[in-house]
Formats: structure tokens, sequence, C-alpha cells
């Protein structure tokens, strides 16, 4: 009996699901499902302003959330037409699990800064400040688990400095908010993060390191819902107009090959952001 | 209890339900059985033990059942009085205290975590006054204690208030007239007479502890050993390490199951008052 009414409430999910992708069949030019990092936000928001894209483009509703949440979410067969990972390690991982359609495209880089509230309870002048007095200072990084967590763990190691972490969030998100909420005296987000809290944060920039980068990527699903408008986002993200609302959002432009060695040579040349802006407008 | 006797006396065969009903008792039984079920069947329970062997899952939950052991504690000795207080009290005040006292019951955790933060967060109302004792509450085990006793104490409140409105005070009168004091009437007499009700209390406060997930995460943080319970821990290793987060998911629904049968389950004829 269990096993019969499993049946009939899996069948009705499955009916109420289907549905909205049925009705695309008829010509309506409907947005992609989007998946994205929490740190795209601000970019996908200036694309989707830009007068010049696409309709299916500027209409798109992306769903945001730590990448490692939308891996897990897509292993368990949740549909998509677009994801975007903050970091190639999770982008590998939706590769192999065969979720990703033809290559994914390498859409700006990311690296961490030391942001501090703005009236700066802990009164840190520098990073050198900081890695001085660490073990005083209340200190919110993100959990190894997610990308910026990673990083966290790989300036540590780099700079051979304890961090020592009162609070290890679930995402970047919740790192920004305790510090702009002023409960921790510093903590380390993305560039991109503490440019959009404004003056709520300040930013103390972190010594260049191995492995202190993240790319941010975009991948075309296996099995696309909205074909042609997810194309179309591809599309509008290797171009200029796509490559400068990343920038102008803070990241930094991504890689020209794969090795992550020429992301870092980027990383710290500002004239190239300044001038793919330029390019752009 | 009458109504049924007399009912009985009667009696056609009327069936439990209407049988359309029927089906759709059995749906919702399928919808709160079939995915703890599921949940179960995925784990590997034979390596369960094992799994659990790992720092993060065992410090987790040792961290869990301690700080759901004190702040149970901590209801226990406020929800009691703020429960006989409600049950018995006359100001029409207290019908305006009602319904904020058992606000944390209907408030997202979420909610309930920002709220403890702008009372004692460093930037809070009391975190000032706080820090110049030199005491700081976020970040620490004492912050998941106070974000399990926020949204566990109405479930004591609401439990003590409800059995004690069904005390006659004519017991209390009578240990009155014979000598006895308040305290001594309610300890001899009050209490033994709603220790059911307290004692479900008790068990649905300890639950409720500690399942705490979106107050402790937005309040106390989660840093390995001091705030990282086992339900933010569960979060994080299901994003990792998916067959870890089954194992310490199962453990946890173990206690949870173990805890409903005290109260509502085959067992619960033990903790009823004789006669």
């Amino acid at each position: 009996m269990l096993a019969v009414v499993l049946v009939i409430i899996g069948g009705l999910t499955l009916a109420g699901c289907a549905s909205p992708a049925a009705e695309d069949g008829g010509g309506e030019a409907e947005p992609p499902v989007v998946l994205s990092a929490a740190s795209a936000e601000p970019a996908l928001e200036r694309l989707a302003a830009d007068p010049d894209v696409a309709d299916v483009v500027s209409t798109m509703a992306p769903e945001y959330a730590g990448t490692s949440t939308l891996v897990s979410q897509i292993d368990s067969g949740r549909s998509f037409d677009v994801v975007f990972s903050a970091s190639r390690r999770h982008m590998t991982e939706l590769q192999d699990g065969g979720h990703i359609g033809g290559d994914p495209l390498p859409v700006a880089t990311n690296r961490l800064v030391l942001a501090v509230p703005a009236e700066n309870p802990g009164e840190i002048e520098s990073f050198a400040d900081f890695a001085d007095r660490a073990e005083e200072l209340t200190t919110a990084i993100c959990a190894p688990q997610v990308p910026c967590g990673m990083l966290a763990g790989a300036l540590s190691e780099e700079l051979a400095l304890d961090l020592h972490a009162d609070t290890e969030e679930t995402s970047v998100s919740s790192v920004l908010s305790k510090i702009s909420l002023g409960e921790v005296d510093a903590g380390l987000v993305y560039r991109t993060d503490a440019a959009a809290a404004g003056e709520d944060v300040r930013t103390l920039e972190v010594p260049e390191h191995d492995g202190g980068t993240n790319q941010m990527w975009a991948g075309l699903s296996a099995a696309p819902t909205h074909p042609q408008a997810a194309e179309q986002l591809m599309g509008e993200l290797a171009s200029e107009d796509g490559r400068a609302a990343f920038e102008e959002s803070g990241f930094l432009p991504p890689p020209a090959a794969e090795s992550e060695d020429d992301a870092e040579d980027e990383g710290h040349d500002d004239g190239a952001a300044s001038a793919a802006d330029d390019a752009g407008s | 209890m009458v109504g049924r006797s007399s009912r009985l006396r009667s009696r056609p065969a009327i069936p439990v339900l209407p049988p359309a009903l029927g089906v759709l008792a059995l749906l919702g039984a399928a919808l709160l059985v079939g995915p703890v079920v599921a949940l179960v069947l995925q784990a590997d329970l034979l390596a369960v033990p094992d799994l659990l062997g790992g720092d993060r899952a065992r410090d987790a939950l040792v961290l869990s059942l301690w700080t759901a052991g004190v702040s149970t504690l901590i209801c226990l000795l406020l929800g009691v009085p703020l429960g006989l207080l409600l049950g018995r009290g006359r100001s029409p005040l207290l019908r305006w205290l009602r319904p904020l006292v058992l606000l944390p019951l209907v408030l997202p955790p979420v909610v309930a975590g920002v709220a403890l933060l702008a009372a004692f967060g460093r930037a809070g109302m009391l975190g000032g006054t706080l820090e110049l004792l030199g005491l700081q509450v976020t970040f620490t085990s004492a912050a998941v204690v106070l974000a399990q006793s926020f949204v566990a104490l109405p479930f004591m409140v609401l439990s003590v208030e409800s059995a004690v409105q069904g005390v006659s005070r004519e017991y209390e009168e009578a240990a009155a007239t014979m000598g006895a004091g308040p305290l001594a009437t309610l300890w001899w007499v009050v209490l033994p007479l709603i220790r059911p009700a307290l004692t479900a209390g008790v068990v649905l406060v300890f639950a409720r502890c500690l399942g705490e997930f979106g107050a402790t995460l937005a309040f106390a943080g989660s840093a390995p050993g001091i705030t990282r319970t086992a339900p933010v821990q569960i979060y994080l290793l299901q994003q990792s390490d998916p067959r870890t987060a089954a194992a310490l998911a199962t453990v946890m629904i173990a206690a949870a199951l173990a805890v409903v049968a005290v109260v509502h389950g085959p067992v619960r004829g033990w903790f009823r008052p004789r006669g």
C-alpha cells in the first residue's frame, strides 16, 4: 500500500514539474533556468540590466546559492540550463557527473580580501596588522567545504598563518553579514562581495600567494530545457558586454588559458581590468 | 469520554473513516514516513559506527547533546514558573504577554537568530554592556545554549500552562488549610499533579534543542567543537561527504524517534499518573 501511495505522489510531482517545460515547446522566448554561485549575483544583475542584451537574458531570474549546495542539488537530479560555479573544482565535479554539455566557459576571476566593519572595532589597519593579532581578534571565514573556504585554507597554508577563525560559515554571504553587522572584527570574503557591500565594510588587500584566486565558470547543461535561451546567455557571457558586467562588479578577467598561474598574473594587474572596461563601454 | 461511551451503547457499525478520507489519511502518513524511510535506506547502516568515529561527526554530536541538556535545564527552570504564571495569573496584562511568549514557536528560526543578535550580539542592545564585563556571547557555546533555549522555552511554558489549568484549586486550598506554605504546596501538590505534562515538556524541549539549526547558524556561528552542532554539521557534510552526513542524520532520526515514542508512542502510558 505504501508503495502504491508513493508512486501516486511521485506521479503527481513529476506531472507538476513537467508542465512548464512542455509549454516551452510553443516557441515563446522563455528565459533560461540559471543556477548560480552567490558571488556572481552583482555581475548577473548588471548583465540583465544591460539594454543591449537579448530579452531572454534580461528576463532571467537566476537562483543564487553556495556552489557546493548547487552541485549537490544537481547531483540529486535538479534540472537547469546554465550553472555558474565559483571554483574550477566544483565545475569539474559537475562535468564528471555528466551534467555539463560541451566545455565550460571561464567568465571571471575572484580573489579574497580582508573585510572589516566600517566602524572597524578591531582597529585593523592592514593585513599584516591582522596577521599579528589574529588570535585575539574575532574572525569569520567560510567553511572548507565551500569555494571561498578553500581559498581561505590556501591562504592560511601559503602564508603560514593561523587565522584563528571564530566561525566557519556555510556561505560567503553569511560571512559578509557577520562583518557588516559588526559581529566580527574581520572576515575573508571575495573582493566582489566587499565591493557590493559598499560603505558597510572596509577592504584590506591580502598579500599575493599561490592558489589565491578562484575562477568563476559557466557551464551549459547536458540536457537543457531551454537550449536556445541557454546558448544566447553563454554567447552574452563570452561577449564584451558579459566581460564588462563581471569586471564592473569587481571581478578580475578570466584566465586566458587553463593554467591558474596565468590567472594570478592578471590578478594583481589592475590595468587589465580597466582596459577591458574601456573596451566594453 | 462520556460522549464516546454513550455512542458505544447504541452501536451501529460506523467505519473509523469514510473510505475516501482513508486514502487521504494514508497519503498523509506516506508523506511523513516516506522521506525518513528513504533516508535510512540510503544510509549505509553498517558503516554508521565507522563514519561516526571521525572527529567532525563525534564533536558535533557531543556538542549537540550537552548544549541540548543545559538548554533543557534552563527551560525547566524558567518555563515552569512562567507556565504557572500564565496558567494561574488573573492580570489582564497576561493576555498580552501570552502571544509574545509563544512567538518563538511560529517564528522562522533564522529570524530568531537575527533577534538574538539584536539583543546579545556585539553590536546589539546588551552587547556593549556584556563587552564591558569582558563577556562575548556570539561564537561561543553559550550562544548555542541561548539560541536553543529561546526556540524551545515556549514548549515548556505551553505544557505547564495547559496542565495547570486542568488542576482544581481545591487541592491547593486544602494544602493551605493544613498549613503548607506556597512553595511546599507547589512542590508536593501541584507539580506531582502535572507530572505527565512536565515529562512531555522536557522531552519535547530536548528534541527541539537537538534539532535547532537556523537560529544557531545565524546567532552562534559554526566553529567545530564550539558552535557547530549536529544539524549544522549535517548541512555542511551533505555538500562534501554525503555518506557521513547520512550516518549522522540516521543518529538524529533515532534520537528524535526515541523522544517522540516517549511522549506519543506506545510507551507513553509509563508516564501517566496512576489511578
